[in-house]
């Protein structure tokens, strides 16, 4: 059957109807091989645009549509659908963005259309040879992995878990309930971290849709979105190992954080001076009774140090202004008469209730001093305390207790996690998200999420936050009974021309490449490559194609665009 | 540092000793090395296992008939060798086999590689027919002096990795005086000094030091490549330039059959479909009203340039072998010479070190950005 190609030129209201000439376009593509219309319309992707679309196609008989408009990103799928309805395969489509590639950016009206002109008739050009392609669907598996059984793991274990969907939630200690469980009140509410961490322990085990693997650890994950397969790792008793098999669709990873040891604690003389505490340590003192409980000491004076180790992380880690704050208010109430320094760099205190909640511990006798630098040694009398306050000017205090606000830090196993999930690590190894500020809860990767401090340190409410939108991901796109359709525009190897060399194995993004030693040729898995086309041009042997960028695709466009 | 061994024969004979009894006591189970064929059929590259097969072994020979580190890969693609092999074999074929075990064309499990400080070959033309003994006697003469022999393939002047790289032993020849008595055999390795223990090849030594004409040699050859790039016409700059040096390519791709680097199994330009099909031709016709047929034949060049360049060892094979006299080997050792030296890179030098290709940093190569 000949081609019947469909030109389209959008206006796109005065956007790229009042910088292009949109007739010499239409006139110097119409004369092109198999083009049997040219024609303009105010706003393609409006209703009356898609149908006047839909007329053409159906009166003209057309076979093949090209529309020059905005950006595939915002319009592609629009025209695609209009396609579909109209009878002609998605694929035999190309949209050339003259949008933001023309008439915003070339600002010479003459110009503007030159190029126009040459970025049509490429897109013309190409077109005709498109091969039809179609979509298949896979049945999702509507399963869920939490890997992780703090807070935030839970809560989105809790969200997800239902008659419908089984979760899975792995933890790598003997207990669920993560570092909130040590807790005692909490900013800004001061309700008790443990009881809200217990009462959600509670609910989780008594979830008959969650599945909780205690000291274990997630070992392999492959597959897809909608079909990942994954193996836990369990530890027994008598020190063997167990390995499950489960099949999910999606996974959560709310790995949490640790905190900062070593040198930069030990150089405040954690360790060798008594008296210097670290803030973990002071909130089982103040949980156990030890401080302020009967038989329990006072201390008459403490300074509390922040952003330890903040110089060695490279960050501020965000929760500990608060927690000295609320430590402090804890001991104020505790030891009634001590004194109470925060010796601080920068104070971070955003939101609505943590300035409010900050006064309320000055108020209660917190001493908030600004420092540049701090050290702590022993002496007869108790610690002291030498730092500087600036301007040349310093500072000494005697104290009983020191309390260090260490920095937050990745816990142990992250690179690892990073390396079998295939998700990228930040410069200060957390795990790192596919936008900072459109997607905070997505990996790079479709269908991995994270939750709470995996990806940085952050507050309980703000892992709360961040679990309930993974869960709303996975709930609005992984629906049991659903299929999901896997992008069809992927590479795939020709065996015969195939040398086996695995360098396309090196540079694939998405391990979605194999390599069989019996018949030494790689193997692409099409459900898991995202068609970025890094194979096909690293392949010596041209052996490799990419649907819908085939090397003829290509070529014509370009010689028609450079002609 | 080093240990040193000496063999009582001088070149070809020396090496055959050191061969021979690596056989004979089962220290490796079969070599590979250059040998003349039976009735006088030439030079060609042969794996032996008999020791008395080895009489016709000429491993130091300066011809290269086949470049050995594709013959050691066709040898080891599919598996490696079970137990041990010796091969002798040039610095430029030692290092053509390591970049083919980076691509997973070749594996070097149970392999001996012994390689002398080569003096060059000369061109592949005269391996036949004529017994070139005038011309080897005056080689050999030149490399004890440390001076480069007379007639050798182009690229040889030029190049300045005549010393083996990672090699289990080098024959130590570049600037010495006793190379018509004694084979002066450095081993490189631990493997290497345990082989030569049982040999009954005398004690090993420490290395002495080096011969003044190794210096001598070494200068000669960096003034050799700075010779070559001058002389060269060929800047790789624009695109009439391509066209006026590949132009009389005849497309027989035998430089391609040859080139150690070229591995594919079959070759984009062979498949006709692709790269000579309509969408080839039609193009050219529209735009300028005449073309090549079959088109492609300045694009072959290009692409293997794009292609293997950067592991270009600059063996000269490919020179040898084009019967339309194009320098493309010389061309190929300029610009590959400028793409390795981008990316640090010397094809050869160490088996870990991945192919550039491999190795994408985001945040590189602005100069070329414009």
């Amino acid at each position: 059957m000949a081609r019947r190609i469909g030109f389209f030129i959008c206006e796109c209201g005065p956007n790229i109807g009042e910088n292009v000439d949109i007739d010499a376009v239409l006139n110097a593509v119409e004369d092109m091989d198999d083009v049997v219309l040219a024609a303009r319309f105010g706003l393609m992707c409006s209703g009356p645009g898609k149908d006047f679309l839909k007329a053409n196609i159906k009166t003209e008989k057309l076979t093949h549509l090209v529309v020059a408009a905005c950006s595939p990103k915002q319009h592609e799928l629009t025209f695609m659908e209009v396609c579909e309805d109209s009878g002609i395969n998605p694929f035999l489509f190309q949209l050339t963005n003259i949008r933001e590639q023309v008439a915003w950016v070339t600002k010479d009206k003459e110009e503007a259309t030159e190029k126009t002109i040459r970025l049509a008739k490429a897109a013309i050009r190409r077109v005709r040879y498109h091969d039809p392609l179609s979509k298949t669907a896979l049945a999702v598996n509507a399963d869920v992995l939490v890997i992780g059984g703090g807070v935030a793991g839970m809560a989105a274990a809790l969200r997800l878990a239902s008659p419908e969907r089984r979760v899975h939630l792995v933890e790598r200690s003997s207990s669920l309930g993560g570092r909130v469980v040590a807790q005692g009140p909490i900013y800004p509410t001061m309700a008790s971290g443990g009881e809200m961490a217990t009462a959600m322990v509670d609910l989780v085990e008594g979830n008959d849709w969650i599945v909780v693997h205690r000291y274990s650890e997630v070992s392999v994950v492959v597959g897809f979105f909608g079909n990942f397969e994954v193996v836990v790792t369990g530890e027994l008793e008598d020190g063997g190992t167990l390995e499950t098999k489960v099949n999910v669709g999606a996974g959560v990873v709310a790995t949490g954080a640790e905190v900062l040891e070593g040198k930069p604690l030990e150089d405040l003389g954690h360790g060798s001076i008594d008296g210097v505490v670290s803030s973990a340590e002071l909130e089982a003192m103040l949980a156990d009774g030890s401080i302020g409980g009967k038989g329990g000491k006072a201390p008459k004076s403490v300074a509390f140090v922040q952003c330890v180790g903040r110089d060695e992380v490279g960050y501020c880690s965000e929760i500990c202004c608060m927690n000295s704050a609320k430590q402090a208010r804890l001991l104020l109430e505790a030891a009634k008469g001590a004194k109470v320094h925060i010796l601080y760099r920068d104070l971070c205190v955003p939101g609505r209730d943590q300035q409010a909640f900050l006064e309320g511990a000055v108020k209660a006798g917190a001493n908030l001093v600004r420092t540049t630098s701090v050290e702590v040694g022993g002496s007869k009398g108790g610690i002291t305390v030498s730092h500087s306050l600036g301007d040349g000017k310093a500072e000494k205090l005697m104290v009983d207790m020191v309390v260090l606000s260490p920095a937050m830090v990745p816990p142990t196993g992250t690179e690892g996690m990073a390396e079998m999930l295939n998700v990228e690590l930040d410069p200060s190894g957390f795990l790192l998200e596919a936008h900072a500020k459109l997607e905070p809860m997505a990996a790079g990767i479709d269908g991995i999420y994270l939750a709470g401090s995996a990806s940085g340190p952050r507050s309980v409410s703000d892992s709360i936050v961040q679990a309930e939108a993974c869960a709303g991901r996975v709930l609005s796109s992984l629906i049991p009974g659903r299929t999901i359709e896997p992008e069809i525009r992927v590479s795939h190897i020709l065996e015969t021309l195939c040398t086996g060399c695995q360098t396309c194995l090196e540079v694939c993004c998405y391990g979605a490449i194999v390599y069989d030693p019996m018949k030494n040729v790689s193997h692409i898995n099409a459900a898991i490559c995202r068609g970025c086309g890094n194979c096909v041009a690293a392949c010596p042997s041209n052996a490799i194609s990419l649907y819908h960028f085939t090397y003829k695709q290509l070529y014509q466009e370009i010689v028609e665009a450079i002609r | 540092m080093t240990a040193t061994i000496t063999i009582d024969k001088p070149l070809d004979e020396g090496v055959r000793t050191l061969l021979r009894s690596m056989l004979e006591k089962g220290t490796v189970r079969a070599v590979l090395t250059l040998r003349r064929l039976e009735d006088g059929g030439g030079v060609a590259h042969c794996l032996v296992t008999d020791p008395a097969a080895l009489a016709e072994a000429v491993p130091l020979l300066p011809v290269m008939p086949s470049q050995g580190g594709q013959v050691l890969s066709h040898l080891t693609q599919e598996e490696p060798f079970k137990e041990p092999v010796a091969a002798v074999v040039r610095p430029c074929e030692a290092r053509a086999f390591v970049e083919l075990m980076k691509r997973n064309q070749a594996f070097g499990d149970n392999l001996v590689l012994i390689s002398p400080e080569c003096p060059g070959v000369f061109p592949v033309q005269r391996v036949s027919g004529d017994p070139m003994d005038d011309d080897i006697d005056a080689y050999w003469r030149s490399t004890s002096e440390g001076k480069g022999a007379d007639g050798l393939r182009p690229v040889c002047t030029g190049c300045e990795l005549f010393e083996p790289i990672g090699v289990d032993m080098t024959l130590r020849l570049v600037g010495r005086s006793d190379l018509d008595k004694v084979l002066t055999v450095r081993l490189d390795t631990q493997r290497a000094e345990d082989m030569v223990k049982d040999l009954g090849l005398g004690k090993a030594k420490e290395d002495g030091k080096d011969p003044k004409g190794l210096e001598a040699l070494r200068s000669a050859r960096a003034k050799g490549r700075a010779d070559l790039r001058a002389e060269l016409d060929f800047t790789g700059e624009d695109m009439a330039e391509f066209s006026r040096t590949f132009g009389k390519c005849i497309s027989c791709h035998a430089c391609s059959k040859v080139c150690p680097i070229c591995y594919c199994q079959m070759c984009y330009f062979e498949a006709r479909a692709a790269a000579a099909g309509p969408a080839w031709w039609r193009n050219d016709l529209k735009r300028k009203g005449a073309t090549r047929a079959p088109p492609g034949t300045v694009f072959f060049h290009v692409g293997r340039l794009l292609h293997m360049s950067i592991s270009c060892v600059a063996c000269g094979m490919c020179e040898d072998v084009c019967p339309v006299d194009i320098p493309v080997a010389r061309i190929f050792k300029k610009v590959g010479e400028a793409a390795q030296e981008v990316f640090e890179y010397v094809p050869g030098r160490d088996p870990k070190e991945e192919i550039p290709i491999k190795t994408f940093v985001e945040d590189e190569l602005h100069e070329v950005e414009r």
